[in-house]
Order: structure tokens, then C-alpha cells, then sequence
């Protein structure tokens, strides 16, 4: 979905400097800050197959290669084999490519839960060189205990004039160890080795597609020319997701693998103002474009964000004419609100944008949780992309603690109150919050209540809009006038949410 | 055996029972172990044998489980109880700065840039693929012998000190030593055609004869630019009608952007015959000759078919044989004769008999035969002081049950020889790292290398400042 809606072209800023999309970052509440993937860690809380949904242990997974003992992965397309019985007998099918274990060439079983492949045809081979490999570490290990600086070494030659010579050297062998005979592994010289005959060279390739492509080479490495085999399915690990600074946990998932909730998940989303561009504009030099950007808000709270438009010496960034900021109040988001216009008004549903105000110079379009702002930008060069620059500043009113699942109970959510804000230190004592969460506010409230403290981000967001490239003058399509046409003031409701 | 040539590098393997014996430093009747410099000469690691941290670890803990080996263009990772390594990916990652591709081991990078490339190249291949397999465990790096000091520290310093990470202690396996460990022998000629060049490295019972190693300048980099080069310029592709149009720019684009080049020169490349091969040279050179090439293929292109033609294919991987007479670099033939020359006398017998060919052009048809046939020529007629006896003795290696091992043999000797729980401390473990140990390698050898003085020995200030000079005291 991410790759549909594009959100890879609006990037935010981390505290740590690098540039992620917004569903890729994570919010630490005791730093106030948002976190990404480099500035977090990440520990494996548990090991789960993806097919069978069985957990393992860190020592278990060790053991099997970190792949499941009983789901199979196709070959081809690496979907998870399904088991289908035939005739009293099973045999592993992919759904998506057809592939089943007749064509690997292994016979239909009886038992579901054991299937044999064949191994590595040298797995005996290698196993006897790591045998070998062992036999020398335990006598190198010996030697070493031996301490050989301190052993003297005598070129005395004693002869067996008394009988001695034999005492002597069964003494001297005594504190050896029996060595390990050398490897008499046997490798394999190549018979034949010859050229390729004119025949061979001169022979045409039938079809190509009877040979595996380059990927298909590297993904299946046990699969031969003639051969493809299913291979173990890969285990996937369930992450638990710590601040770098300040080590709280930011994601954490429920014991149970089938479960989809989260015991924890402070995502950047549900702090942070959602930026989406509506669609790449058309960017030129000589005229002047509009990007237009929808802010959302889903957190539960009142946000205001203050977007900056912000010029960067660079011909890549567009020059923007927003010198100001532009003020935007967001409440918190009313699904049920939503669906019921929906069903009265049949979607006719007005914007609450009056156009007339000058305080809503920017805006053309607002509706609760979500508004439309328009950037006049200009292009400096023809590139082929091009990136506009905002510096986004927010103020929470209000703001409930983040994660509205029902499964948090209320002295649990006091409790992450407690150790979190209100623990703070005394620079940030105007930061504290009341607990209790207000409901929502559907109509525009353009600034808090003065009594009510706000809360802001320690730091405003940079967020880079890749805006698409920029095309020559000359070749734009402009009516008649030269002009750029208008951008409409008003956008209705079911293009919104198209 | 003459050790004139011998250059001895700091093997992780321990050596076989026969020769153990003769890597002892003669010279020394009756070392003092109260000397460090002496102390460390009759222990190759260069490291404390009993230091409070072996002693520390519990036999769980020394258990090697993640084995990986970053090349100039593929990675190899996986579990050390394995005999294939969980994925080939690649080594250009992007970084996540600007999305731009850069190589894991680029040591220009600034060192915040690098650490924050390592540091996403791990998180996933390591943590995330395979259940973060390297926490506190010791981790097999099989690395070549060039590479750069400052990311063999970054290197370490991502896995010593990343949280997500954090292992126990490092082995550093010398790649030309782990290619012939799954072969089943000590003794080999490794050939390894890489990315960037080709080496080729005599290693006799597990010792590397550095200064018998020969290299050239062109590797499988080079045939994928040429593959490209004709393309850019001469290439063709059939339309779903039939007609034939030539290469544009966005076919190009696509054309870098799937890695065509690398896909075709893995499915329909060969090595032809020596004198095919003439006959080519003379034919493009003096066009006095004429050659008939082999058929042209057909290969699926997005909605289009793409033009192999049979001259591309056949012809493409004469850059490595090319040649001193024809270019001014040597071939890989070449390259055999004048590393097995360089070796002693003794043992080229042996090297040769046992010739390893590995990289992913290792897997091209016909370059077994080619290299035999080539190099007995050059046996034959060469004056590089080879015995022609020696002609019979050329012979290659494979694994018995005849499984293609070339593009991952280094990460799979790693994986069979430092997958083994061994007590010898060859390992650089995390408390070495937060002493400030260097990093071992075989320069620390040379290093920490002193000329040993008889302790009892009296000598003057003036000859005590000569032997400062010459690193004795």
C-alpha cells in the first residue's frame, strides 16, 4: 500500500538527522522526539514461522538453521507450500505457480509431517572435513595448554649403551597427545578436463527459459539445472523496538503469535502530522506551480502544526513564495463522525474553510482531522527532481496518552503518565499534560485554551517533498495566454477521497 | 624446504600435524617469557593466551554461529551449521542518507556516513534475516587480504558496539585459505576471479605464499562493461511483430536497472577454444580471416526479445585470456605459470596438480578446459623456469558430488572451519576491543615482529642504538 500511495516521496526528518517516511518512524515519548530505524534498537523477542505460526528459542532456531522444520518454501516463487492430499497421500503444491514436488522428482508421502529431500550430495564430504577440522582444534588446543615456550628443545642424542634410550622416549612421548592423522579426505580431481568441443559451441539454445536466470541462481543454491528442490522455510524474528537514548520501549508486540496487536507501539503517525502531496504538479521554470499537500492529524488530540516553507541553496530544491507560516489547527480525527456524512449528505459534504478570511489565505480545503494547503513553488533548473523543503513546527492540546487500544487499562495508561512526563526534568515542567483525554473537537479551534498547558516537539520537522521533475517550458502545454491554469480554490469532497 | 619465499600469515587454521613443528622460530635457543616481544613471537595470534577474558566465557558462548563474507560485489551470510549460505545478496547497499548505492567496505565514506550504512547492511542481513544470530556470539568475518584498515574497524567497531548486534568475539579467516578448506585439502592453487580482478594464490598446508600471488586487472567487472558496451552501442532487439529496432536510452535504462548484463553472462557465456580464439584475434585484428560464430539467442527483454549475438557470447570472456602478447595484461594462464614459478621448487609439483578455479565466472563453460590447455602450452614453450615434467601433473579440484561451490567456497570454508568450538584463542573478542588491541592481521606480524637477542648478551650503547634502529630491542 505504501508503494501505491507513494509515501516514499514525502520524507521526515529524524532526530538523528536521516530522512524516513513518516510510517517507518517511531516517536519516543520521554525524548519527544521521532526515532528511525538507525537510532533504535532492535532485539528479538521471539521467533515465529510465518506458515505455521510456531515459536521457537534462540537455541532452537540455532539448531535449524533459522528455517522451519515443517513448512516448505517454493522454489520458484517463494511462497509457502500447501500440503494437498491425493489419493491418501500428501504432496506440497505453491497456489501461485503451480509448482509441486512431483516436478522436484520426490514421490508422493503418506506422512505429511515428515518430508525427506534429498541433502547436499557432499554433506557426508563436508562433514567429515569439520570433523577433521575439530580433531586438529582439540590438539592445537593441547599443544597450546602445553605451554611450548618452556619446552626445551634438546638435540641430545643419548645412545642405548644402558637401556635408557627407551625409558627416556616413552618419558618424553608420555605428555603428548595423540596426533591427529592428516587429512585423508578425498577431493576430487575433474576427469576429462577438455575444451568445449565445436559441436558444443556450435550447438543453439532451444529455448532459454529452460535455464535458470541469475537470481534464480543465487536464491535457490541446493537446486540444480535439472532440479528444483523446496527449500526449509526461513523463520521470521518478532522485533522489539528500544529508544537508542533513552531505552524505552517504543514497539512491542503480544506473547501470543497470532495475535496482531501490540502491547506497546508508539508510532510517529499517531504524534505527528500526516504530509501527503495530492499529486505531483507540474513544475516549471518560468511559471509559477502549486503543490498542494494534505496535513492529517491522527492523533487524539488538537494538534497545530505550523508549516514553513524553506528555501535551500541548491538547484534541485524549487524556490518557494510562502514567506509565512501558515497556521493549521487539526482535530482529532472522528471516524464515526466521517461515515455518517457520508451516508446523510451522499457525499456532498462542505468544506468548513471560509475562503473570504485572510487567515486562510493557503488553505483551500478543511474537514476536521484534514486540511489542503496550496505552496506556490518555482523551479530552478530542469531536473529530474525536484524537492521542496518544510519545516513544520506542532503544539499538541490535550493530548491523551498515544496508543488507543482497548486492551491498555486505564491505571496502565496513568502509570506511563507517571514515569514518563511527569518525570521529567524541570526545563521541560510547561511540557506536563493532564491525563484524561477531552473529546474530540469537530469544529475549528484556532489557538488552546489559555489555562490548558500545551506540549510541542522538542525540536520543528524538516520534511522533503520529492515533487517530480521539471519540465521545459517549451514543451508545457499552456493555454493560449501562457498562463498556468488556476488551480480550483475549492476541491469537493469525493475527489478528496478518491 | 627453502624458506626463501615464504612469507608466513597469521592462519587461523591450526596446521597440520607434520609441519607444526618447523614453524617455530629457530633461532631462539631458550626464549624468556618475561619478554612480551618473545613472548608473542611463540604465539602467532599475537595475543595473551590466558587473558581474563577466555577465561571468562562459558562453552556456549564460544559457540560460532554467523559466518559472513563481504566481497566486492556479493555478501555471503548465513548460520555456521549449514553447508549453503542463507542468501547472496549484494554487497552496494543503499545508503539510507540518499537511497544512493554504495559498497559496504567503502572506507571514503566519512566515518558517520559508513557507520550508518554498517549499521543498516547489518540490521538487516543480521538481525532481522536471521533472528540476530551474532548476539553474543562469535561471528566469522572471511575477509580478502587488501582490505582497508579503516573498515576492518568500522567493521568491528558495528558489531562490538551496536546494541541490535553486539558480538562476543570476531574471527578473521583469510579468504584464499577458506576456498580450499571445502575441497578437502591444505595443499591448492586458488584462482579466484572476483568482481574487480583476478588473484591467484599458491597456499601449501594451509600457509599462504603471499609473495608468490599474482594478480591482474580485470575481473567479472569487466565482462559485464563490455557485454554493456555492445549493447549501447550495437545493440538489438526483436518486437512482439518481429522486426528488429535498435537499442534506446530507456532500453538501457532497463537494461542497467534488471542487471541484464550479469543475468546473460551467467545463462549463455562460455570460454571457447584456444585456437577459436586465435582465429578471433586475427579476425578482428588483421581481418584476414574469417570465423563463423555460434548461433545468436533470443532472451525474453520486459515485452521484447533481446539479441544475444553469438559472437558476444562467445568472445566475451577472452578478456581473461587475452594475454600479455595481445593486451598489456596477463592472462589467467599466466598468472598460474608465474605464481607457480615464484613458489619454491619443492612444492609446484604439488600446486599444480591441485588448481582451484572459484568467483563467479568460475562458472562460465569451457574455462576449465581452456586454462588446462593454455597453461600446459605456456609449460611447454615458456621460459619462466617450469619443468615441462610439469605438464602432466596439471590437474583441478571439485567437490566429489559435483555441486557448483564456486561463488560462495570461501564463506562455506569459513562456515566448516571456524564453525567449530575451539578453545585456541585466535579469536579478537569484545574486551580486547574495549582495550584497544589492533585489530590482528598479518601485518601486526611484521609489526610486531623483533629480531631475537640472546638475553645474556652484553652490548654497548652504540650497537644498542644500531639494533633500535633495526627493531631488535
Amino acid at each position: 500500500m505504501a508503494a501505491l500511495l507513494q509515501t516514499n516521496r514525502v520524507k521526515y526528518e529524524c532526530s538523528c538527522g536521516l530522512p524516513f517516511p513518516l510510517d517507518e518512524l517511531y516517536f519516543c515519548r520521554q525524548c519527544v522526539k521521532l526515532k528511525c530505524v538507525e537510532c533504535t534498537q532492535q532485539f528479538v523477542d521471539n521467533i515465529i514461522c510465518q506458515g505455521c505460526f510456531e515459536t521457537a528459542t534462540a537455541g532452537e532456531n540455532r539448531e535449524r538453521v533459522g528455517r522451519c522444520p515443517s513448512c516448505y518454501m517454493c522454489p520458484i516463487c517463494s511462497t509457502v507450500l500447501m500440503s494437498r492430499s491425493i489419493n491418501n497421500k500428501f504432496r506440497l503444491q505453491c497456489t501461485y505457480c503451480r509448482f509441486n514436488t512431483l516436478d522436484a522428482g520426490i514421490e508422493d508421502q503418506v506422512d505429511n509431517d515428515k518430508w525427506k529431500f534429498p541433502s547436499s550430495p557432499n554433506a557426508e564430504f563436508f562433514q567429515n572435513i569439520r570433523s577433521k577440522m575439530l580433531e586438529y582444534a582439540e590438539f592445537d588446543k593441547f599443544e597450546h595448554e602445553r605451554n611450548p615456550d618452556k619446552r626445551r628443545r634438546s638435540t641430545l642424542f643419548l645412545s642405548d649403551k644402558y637401556g635408557l634410550n627407551s625409558l627416556y622416549n616413552q618419558r618424553k612421548k608420555s605428555g603428548y597427545a595423540d596426533r591427529p592423522e592428516p587429512m585423508k579426505v578425498e577431493y576430487t580431481k575433474m576427469d576429462n578436463v577438455e575444451e568445449l568441443s565445436l559441436d558444443e559451441i556450435m550447438a543453439p539454445v532451444e529455448n532459454p527459459l529452460d535455464i535458470h536466470n541469475f537470481s534464480e541462481q543465487l536464491q535457490s543454491l541446493s537446486s540444480t539445472k535439472d532440479r528444483w528442490l523446496p527449500e526449509a522455510l526461513p523463520v521470521l524474528p518478532r522485533r522489539t523496538v528500544r529508544c537508542g537514548e533513552s531505552e524505552n520501549s517504543l514497539v512491542k508486540a503480544e506473547y501470543n503469535p497470532l495475535s496482531i496487536t501490540f502491547r506497546m507501539r508508539y508510532l510517529a503517525f499517531t504524534y505527528v502530522p500526516d504530509i501527503r502531496m495530492y499529486r505531483p504538479p507540474v513544475i516549471t521554470i518560468l511559471t509559477q506551480s502549486y503543490v498542494l499537500i494534505y496535513v492529517s492529524n491522527y492523533s487524539n488530540g488538537h494538534v497545530t502544526a505550523r508549516v514553513t516553507a524553506v528555501d535551500v541553496d541548491d538547484d534541485s530544491f524549487v524556490s518557494s513564495a510562502l514567506n509565512k507560516e501558515v497556521v493549521v489547527p487539526l482535530p482529532p480525527p472522528n471516524t464515526i463522525q466521517d461515515i455518517e456524512d457520508q451516508l446523510q449528505l451522499e457525499g456532498n459534504i462542505p468544506s468548513q474553510v471560509d475562503i473570504s478570511k485572510p487567515f486562510y489565505e493557503n488553505i483551500i480545503f478543511k474537514r476536521r482531522h484534514q486540511a489542503a494547503l496550496t505552496i506556490p513553488v518555482h523551479a530552478k533548473k530542469i531536473v529530474d527532481r525536484n524537492f521542496l523543503k518544510l519545516r513544520m513546527e506542532v503544539e499538541y492540546d490535550n493530548l491523551a496518552p498515544a496508543i488507543p487500544d482497548k486492551s491498555m487499562s486505564r491505571t496502565s495508561i496513568d502509570r506511563n503518565y507517571s514515569s514518563s512526563f511527569l518525570s521529567r526534568s524541570s526545563s521541560m515542567a510547561d511540557t506536563t499534560i493532564p491525563p484524561t483525554p477531552t473529546p474530540s473537537d469537530t469544529t475549528l479551534n484556532t489557538s488552546g485554551s489559555a489555562d490548558k498547558p500545551k506540549i510541542s516537539l522538542s525540536h520543528p520537522i524538516t520534511i522533503v517533498i520529492d515533487i517530480g521533475r521539471t519540465i521545459d517550458d517549451n514543451l508545457y502545454d499552456c493555454d493560449m495566454d501562457g498562463k498556468v491554469p488556476s488551480l480550483p480554490t475549492r476541491i469537493p469532497a469525493e475527489d478528496v477521497f478518491a | 624446504m627453502s624458506r626463501r619465499n615464504e612469507s608466513i600469515i597469521n592462519v587461523p587454521l591450526p596446521a597440520s600435524p607434520g609441519q607444526r613443528e618447523a614453524r617455530v622460530a629457530p633461532s631462539v635457543s631458550n626464549p624468556s617469557t618475561s619478554n612480551p616481544a618473545l613472548h608473542r613471537l611463540y604465539n602467532p595470534a599475537a595475543l595473551q593466551t590466558k587473558s581474563p577474558a577466555y577465561s571468562q566465557f562459558s562453552s556456549k558462548e564460544l559457540e560460532v554461529t554467523y559466518v559472513i563474507e563481504i566481497g566486492a560485489r556479493w555478501t555471503r551470510y548465513g548460520l555456521a551449521n549449514s553447508y549453503y549460505p542463507r542468501e547472496i545478496v549484494s554487497s552496494f547497499y543503499p545508503h539510507p542518507k540518499d537511497q544512493k548505492l554504495c559498497h559496504v567496505l567503502d572506507h571514503t565514506l566519512s566515518e558517520t556516513d559508513h557507520s550508518i550504512l554498517l549499521n543498516a547492511f547489518l540490521t538487516k542481513y543480521c538481525t532481522m534475516r536471521l533472528s540476530n544470530a551474532a548476539m553474543d556470539k562469535r561471528i566469522v568475518i572471511v575477509e580478502g587480504l587488501f582490505v582497508h584498515e579503516k573498515a576492518r574497524k568500522r567493521l568491528a567497531k558495528c558489531f562490538f558496539e551496536r546494541q541490535s548486534v553486539k558480538a562476543s568475539a570476531i574471527v578473521y579467516a583469510p579468504a584464499p585459505l577458506m576456498h580450499i578448506v571445502p575441497f578437502g585439502t591444505d595443499t591448492a592453487i586458488v584462482v579466484d576471479i572476483g568482481y574487480n580482478y583476478v588473484a591467484v594464490t599458491p597456499v601449501w598446508d594451509n600457509v599462504i605464499f603471499f609473495s608468490a600471488c599474482t594478480y591482474n586487472l580485470f575481473g567479472s567487472k569487466h565482462l559485464l562493461e563490455r557485454i554493456r558496451d555492445h549493447y549501447k552501442t550495437k545493440g538489438l532487439i526483436r518486437t512482439f511483430d518481429g522486426t528488429i529496432r535498435p537499442f534506446n536510452d530507456e532500453d538501457m535504462k532497463r537494461f542497467d536497472e534488471w542487471n541484464t548484463a550479469e543475468d546473460l553472462l551467467s545463462r549463455f557465456f562460455f570460454v571457447t577454444r584456444s585456437d577459436r580464439a586465435k582465429s578471433y584475434q586475427k579476425a578482428t585484428t588483421d581481418g584476414d580471416e574469417e570465423i563463423t560464430y555460434c548461433p545468436d539467442v533470443e532472451s525474453y527483454f520486459y515485452t521484447e526479445k533481446l539479441i544475444v549475438p553469438g559472437s558476444l557470447r562467445e568472445f566475451t570472456a577472452e578478456l581473461l585470456f587475452d594475454g600479455v602478447d595481445y593486451s598489456d595484461v596477463y592472462s589467467i594462464p599466466e598468472l598460474i605459470y608465474k605464481a607457480v614459478a615464484l613458489s619454491p621448487v619443492d612444492i609446484r609439483r604439488s600446486l599444480l596438480s591441485n588448481i582451484i578455479v572459484t568467483g563467479g565466472a568460475a562458472c562460465l563453460r569451457g574455462i576449465h578446459g581452456r586454462i588446462d590447455v593454455e597453461l600446459k602450452y605456456l609449460i611447454m614453450t615458456g621460459n619462466g623456469g617450469l619443468s615441462m615434467k610439469l605438464m602432466e601433473n596439471v590437474g583441478f579440484l571439485k567437490v566429489p558430488g559435483g555441486e557448483q561451490i564456486e561463488r560462495y567456497s570461501a564463506w562455506l570454508g569459513g562456515c566448516l572451519c571456524g564453525g567449530i568450538i575451539e578453545t585456541r584463542p585466535r579469536y579478537y573478542s569484545l574486551k580486547h576491543w574495549e582495550e584497544g588491541v589492533p585489530l590482528p592481521d598479518w601485518t601486526t606480524q611484521i609489526d610486531n615482529y623483533r629480531i631475537p637477542v640472546c638475553p645474556d648478551k652484553v652490548v654497548t650503547e652504540n650497537v644498542t642504538k644500531q639494533l633500535v634502529g633495526l627493531r631488535v630491542v
